[in-house]
């Protein structure tokens, strides 16, 4: 029970640390940031526990299940929290016909939601920004780092019998 | 109850996820006449069973008492939910994601590569909306009438509408 609630209340704490940094100024980088808050938080935990000399409040199996319980709730929230930065065009389809109601929408006043601007140059950006994608001759090219995400995503799909999707 | 015991904690949850792992590889190769995001929660939910049933048989060995034995079986199951979740986006994200689609469409086209005019034609925002209006159809969150498409109140619609709530209360963004 207690490792229960210390986890419990250790990513409460995080998500607080989060709340407040947010509220007080937004951060450049959200994804570095809230990876220095979710690291950061239990790092300083353990060693105001240390200093306190009840570090062995836990066992060391217990640590390992504290450590492995916060990392997966970490990576959930940066997986949420992805979908809190950008708008997914689903989403935005699904928005727009709660919007519209009883009259429903035709494909042609959908199609105004999902534009290049907004949803495809953004993220052809991205990939250039991020070094998986060069531009050479006006031809959008891998670097290497790109190719080596494209043949892992490439092995994922053919494990995993993953069709074409978008 | 001794150190390899006391890791059980630990275990579990990791060997919830690799069932639901080997579960996903198994009926992602199976005729079931279903959709890929259900096989997920079919596999989601076989290394669920197996973390329940880990728990139950190495109980005794856990903890004292059956509130530290439902705390323990809480803690592994929603780490297990946790990793299964963070699977879940991963296996989507290869199927969905703009950006991957994109890498691998420019791996097929080594070493030439597209124009960024090519890439927008293949990916732009019409393909983009068919392929999103299929999906969604599939999996009942709208339905059409005609040429008309009409909301459903299901499990997209919640997760918008959570969020928008979340980006409210740390952005301070309108939805």
């Amino acid at each position: 029970m207690t490792v229960l609630l210390f986890a419990l209340g250790l990513f409460g704490l995080s998500w607080l640390v989060h709340f407040a940094w947010w509220r007080m100024h937004l951060p450049r980088h959200h994804t570095k940031a809230l990876m220095i808050v979710y690291a950061g938080t239990p790092a300083a935990v353990v060693v105001v526990l240390l200093f306190a000399g009840n570090l062995g409040v836990f066992t060391p199996a217990e640590w390992a299940s504290l450590s492995l319980f916060h990392a997966g709730a970490t990576l959930c929230y940066l997986i949420t929290y992805a979908g809190v930065e950008e708008t997914s065009p689903s989403l935005v389809i699904i928005r727009a016909l709660e919007r519209a109601g009883e009259r429903g929408a035709t494909r042609a006043d959908l199609q105004p939601c999902i534009t290049n601007e907004q949803f495809i140059s953004p993220r052809l950006d991205s990939l250039t920004r991020d070094g998986f994608v060069t531009l050479v001759d006006g031809s959008c090219r891998l670097t290497e780092r790109g190719r080596s995400a494209a043949k892992a995503a490439h092995r994922i799909a053919v494990l995993f019998n993953l069709g074409t999707g978008a | 109850m001794d150190m390899d015991q006391a890791f059980l904690p630990v275990v579990i949850p990791i060997a919830g996820i690799v069932v639901d792992v080997a579960s996903q590889i198994a009926l992602s190769r199976l005729p079931l006449g279903v959709g890929h995001v259900r096989r997920q929660f079919l596999a989601f939910g076989c290394g669920l069973a197996a973390v329940v049933l880990l728990t139950l048989i190495f109980r005794p060995l856990l903890g004292a008492g059956l509130l530290e034995e439902a705390a323990g079986l809480l803690v592994s199951g929603l780490t297990y939910a946790f990793l299964g979740f963070v699977f879940f986006n991963a296996l989507n994200a290869n199927l969905s994601s703009l950006r991957v689609r994109l890498l691998k469409e420019l791996l097929n086209r080594e070493p030439h590569g597209l124009s960024a005019t090519t890439l927008l034609e293949r990916y732009g925002a019409a393909e983009i909306l068919t392929a999103r209006i299929g999906r969604l159809a599939a999996g009942g969150q709208l339905t059409q009438r005609g040429d008309r498409y009409f909301f459903q109140p299901k499990g997209v619609a919640v997760i918008g509408r959570f969020f928008a709530g979340l980006r409210r209360l740390l952005l301070g963004a309108a939805p």
